[in-house]
């Protein structure tokens, strides 16, 4: 019974360390930077020639890499009510992404049924969200949420 | 009778503040948070942990329900 709750007490213990990890504050603005750059390299890629499949998704990569460094570093005075915010930042960006992930395919599958019975052309696609669209959707709207949020804190 | 239920914390830390001369600024920066951690409270947007509630009664030098009180909600 002891040793179960031991175990218990380190389990919680890993777990609060976990919740409690943050980098420094100095990579934030590296990690937001990277990934600004990396999405103007990846929207522009068409025009500078990068189309090989592989270059795509290491850049596709390396940008949730940087937003996820900065969604993970401290604010320069991480106090509690700036880890509430964080909180609750990651909160509404899950709600947000799990009714993206839901909704978008059956809009697009509405839509395409309806286009193929105008043209009466005979395939019906099932649009399929990619894991990188979800993670990307997911960290954006996260990192937005956090921003806003502090600014609501300002507000007088 | 209130219903204990129905209240919600309010709190006088911008009159605290004022008697103390002191801007959210400051005060923040005294007790070791974020002058938007202050605003909101003032605000009654947020309530602290107790441990912040402490830093500010320590602080002002009154008790924790000098500062923050329980009330009806609007």
């Amino acid at each position: 019974m002891a040793k179960q709750l031991s175990r218990l007490q380190d389990e919680h213990k890993k777990l609060h360390q976990i919740l409690n990890f943050r980098f420094p504050s100095s990579l934030k603005n590296i990690g937001l930077f990277g990934a600004i750059i990396i999405l103007i390299i990846l929207l522009g890629s068409k025009f500078i020639g990068i189309n090989t499949l592989i270059l795509k998704d290491v850049l596709r990569t390396l940008m949730l890499l940087c937003m996820l460094v900065a969604s993970l570093s401290k604010d320069q005075l991480e106090d509690e009510y700036n880890k509430l915010i964080r909180y609750q930042s990651y909160v509404l960006a899950f709600v947000i992404t799990a009714i993206y992930t839901i909704s978008i395919p059956l809009i697009a599958l509405v839509f395409d049924v309806l286009i193929t019975k105008i043209t009466g052309d005979g395939n019906v696609n099932f649009h399929e969200i990619s894991s990188f669209e979800v993670i990307f959707i997911l960290m954006g709207f996260q990192l937005l949420f956090f921003e806003t949020l502090k600014r609501f804190g300002r507000a007088e | 009778m209130k219903r204990l239920k129905d209240l919600a914390v309010q709190n006088r830390l911008k009159v605290e503040r004022a008697e103390n001369d002191l801007t959210q600024d400051q005060l923040a920066k005294k007790i070791g948070v974020s002058r938007q951690t202050i605003n909101s409270i003032e605000k009654n947007r947020y309530v602290p942990s107790t441990i912040l509630a402490l830093k500010l009664s320590e602080l002002f030098k009154k008790p924790v329900n000098k500062i923050f009180t329980l009330d009806e909600n609007d």
